[in-house]
């Protein structure tokens, strides 16, 4: 995997490209910090773990890793001043990461659509599909969050069965993830199978404007597309390569070690559905 | 009676059971446009929701009571506005519902990027905030938190000066004799690491007299206090021609509970690794007392020069460590602590130069071999009856 690691680096480096234009969305009144713990392996049942944000503006909200843009926009600063991507690398060594690197943006780019963005190797993609609200069963059980007085909901979303608690103390139907359309924002959300459990542990009002924006160059795709190349990244890496056209041949310095590791994606796709 | 009850019960049933709607718009007071997102939620008495609805762009919602509630209030809400209650009966069908603008003050929820905290004189790191998948003893986790320092013996500073206590669970286990928790303790078994800035250990002298040293304090994770923490690693290997062996070995076992605390351990090696290090006194308190009892110069050995390298690349030893550290707190403020520890040694030096001297006429040749063989055992232990309560 190290070797893997020093041949992606350098493969990096060569398309180490300049700062991307960035287009500022909405503004920022309020963040809501999430912790997330994720299944990252179903058969080893190796766990995640990550820091979240939901950045909620006036029509527009973005939710994304906070690790992984930190680890961003240290990149971005370094690539900025001159730095190479081994300064870069050094500089983020010690940033634990998730490499979730996706950020959902509700309402956007238009009411009642979400685009959604998320980096695959090198390149970024992003699709855009209806904001889809899940039907919500509402239970009477009630518990406190963080102060917050919280009511249970459940519905059967995108392929999983969530129970969400939300409050209505803060009237925004917002959440993690894609999940929306509760009375009240989604403090607490986890899937039947605790694959996914996503909590809040922080409410900022911001005092200081904090832009909701959409920063690089994406290429446009579908859902299915998107997904297909998930999949193919996590489950075999060189294949992956290989298939890129900016890469001409792929050398290991170790024989080929074929380990398969299934892909576990918090939407379970229409298309994986038939498969199985 | 009762059959004439329950006919009659049958023709009332269903008028009362009929799913009931309600609707209306939401406005805002004072320019009276529609109020685009604003939930509309029905209550029950306990004020638990059992149905909601959004707002349209027109401000137009419909809601319906789901069958077998009863809904007492209907809920109007929308951030920027304040929230309005509406008895169900007093409720205006398809009517208006006024909201009035207001910012809504949200209560903040605190939250500290969890790697670091700071409250008083205590500083938190927290250790998953830093855990790296190679990192395996907690010794690895202190050489990179920022503010403390660890020296190639071992010793913790902490902004450059050492520490003066090392606790575990807030107990003093080790007495000094840290190094035998930061490279036996898993990292995984610690949560956070609390540096206790100017500790005075001494409860008497809290507040009055002021200490420039600081303490560590390592917080355990749950699930590794209250049980038996074992540890057997093995290492051996044979080199092929000479059928020389090297051994790496160490049995540990550790127990941190609220009264009793243990660390037993047995380690042995001949790979250069220098065990007794884990027994050496680090904590600057300690270092003072030890200075002036220490004899061990009184008679020295032979030694051959050590070379330019790391210690374990020229150390031929044969080492065996035991310990034994247990503590039992047998009050709040009174602990009884017994320590013993036996370190056997063997090593062996060999060195040898050899020297030309080109003098007019003659050369002079000097060859010199040394090979020293050093034996070591030591026995320590100590018995400690601490009480440490504010009265003098």
């Amino acid at each position: 995997m190290n070797k893997i690691r020093i041949l992606l680096i350098t493969v990096l480096g060569l398309c180490n490209l300049p700062l991307f234009a960035q287009v500022k969305l909405d503004t920022a009144y309020l963040q809501v910090i999430y912790l997330e713990d994720y299944v990252k392996n179903v058969d080893t049942k190796k766990m995640g773990y990550d820091e979240l944000f939901l950045n909620i503006g006036s029509h527009i909200s973005e939710f994304y890793s906070k690790r992984e843009s930190q680890v961003q926009n240290i990149r971005d600063s370094v690539f900025a001043i001159g730095g190479d991507i081994s300064q870069a690398t050094s500089l983020t060594a010690d940033i634990p990461r998730s490499y979730q690197y996706y950020h959902v943006y509700k309402n956007y780019p238009s009411k009642e659509m979400l685009t959604y963005t998320d980096k695959v190797l090198f390149d970024s993609y992003r699709y855009e599909e209806p904001l889809e609200k899940p039907v919500w069963t509402l239970l009477s059980e009630r518990k406190d969050i963080q102060g917050y007085l919280c009511q249970k909901a459940m519905a059967a979303f995108k392929g999983r069965k969530w129970t969400a608690w939300y409050t209505t103390e803060i009237p925004i139907s917002d959440g993690p993830w894609k999940l929306s359309g509760l009375p009240g924002l989604i403090l607490d959300a986890v899937d039947s199978d605790s694959l996914f459990h996503f909590y809040c542990v922080g409410i900022r009002q911001l005092k200081e404007s904090i832009p909701i924006n959409i920063k690089g160059k994406f290429i446009k795709c579908s859902k299915q597309e998107l997904y297909g190349k998930r999949k193919q990244l996590d489950e075999d890496l060189v294949a992956y390569m290989k298939s890129m056209p900016q890469i001409t041949n792929v050398i290991l310095k170790t024989p080929e070690k074929t380990k398969t590791n299934k892909y576990l994606d918090i939407e379970i796709q229409e298309s994986a559905k038939k498969q199985e | 009676m009762r059959r004439i009850l329950l006919a009659l019960l049958g023709i009332v049933a269903p008028f009362t059971l009929y799913s009931q709607t309600f609707s209306g718009k939401v406005i805002n007071i004072s320019t009276n446009k529609p109020i685009e997102m604003a939930s509309v939620s029905l209550l029950q008495t306990d004020s638990m929701t059992i149905a909601f609805s959004m707002a349209n762009s027109s401000g137009r919602f419909s809601v319906t009571v789901p069958d077998g509630k009863k809904a007492k209030f209907i809920c109007v809400s929308c951030m920027g506005y304040a929230q309005k209650w509406i008895p169900v009966q007093g409720y205006n069908e398809g009517g208006e519902i006024r909201l009035n603008p207001k910012d809504i003050m949200i209560k903040e929820v605190k939250y500290v990027s969890k790697r670091l905290t700071q409250s008083g004189d205590t500083l938190t790191y927290s250790v998953s905030g830093f855990r790296m998948p190679h990192d395996r003893t907690i010794g690895d986790i202190l050489r990179k938190l920022p503010g403390i320092e660890v020296s190639s013996d071992g010793q913790i500073k902490y902004q450059d000066k050492p520490i003066n206590k090392f606790y575990i669970e807030g107990m003093n286990l080790l007495d000094g004799k840290y190094n035998l928790a930061t490279n036996n303790l898993s990292a995984k078994a610690v949560k956070s690491v609390q540096v206790l800035e100017n500790h005075q250990a001494i409860a008497a002298l809290k507040g009055k007299n002021f200490s420039e040293n600081a303490a560590l304090n390592l917080v355990l994770e749950d699930k590794a206090k209250a049980r038996i923490l074992g540890t057997v690693d093995v290492g051996l290997g044979v080199e092929d021609k000479s059928g020389n062996a090297l051994w790496d070995n160490r049995l540990l076992s550790m127990l941190f509970n609220s009264r009793v605390q243990n660390l037993s351990m047995y380690k042995n090696n001949n790979t250069g690794h220098d065990v007794s290090s884990e027994l050496k006194v680090l904590t600057i308190d300690k270092i003072n007392q030890l200075t002036l009892a220490d004899e061990s110069n009184t008679l020295s050995s032979l030694s051959v020069g050590s070379p330019d390298l790391d210690q374990n690349r020229h150390y031929n030893n044969d080492s065996h460590l035991l310990t034994f550290n247990n503590l039992w707190r047998i009050k709040k403020e009174t602990d009884l602590r017994v320590q013993a520890s036996y370190f056997h040694d063997h090593e062996k030096q060999d060195g040898s130069s050899f020297t030309t001297y080109y003098l007019p006429g003659q050369t002079l040749n000097i060859d010199e071999n040394m090979h020293a063989v050093h034996s070591k055992d030591e026995i320590e232990g100590s018995v400690t009856y601490n009480v440490n309560n504010t009265k003098v």
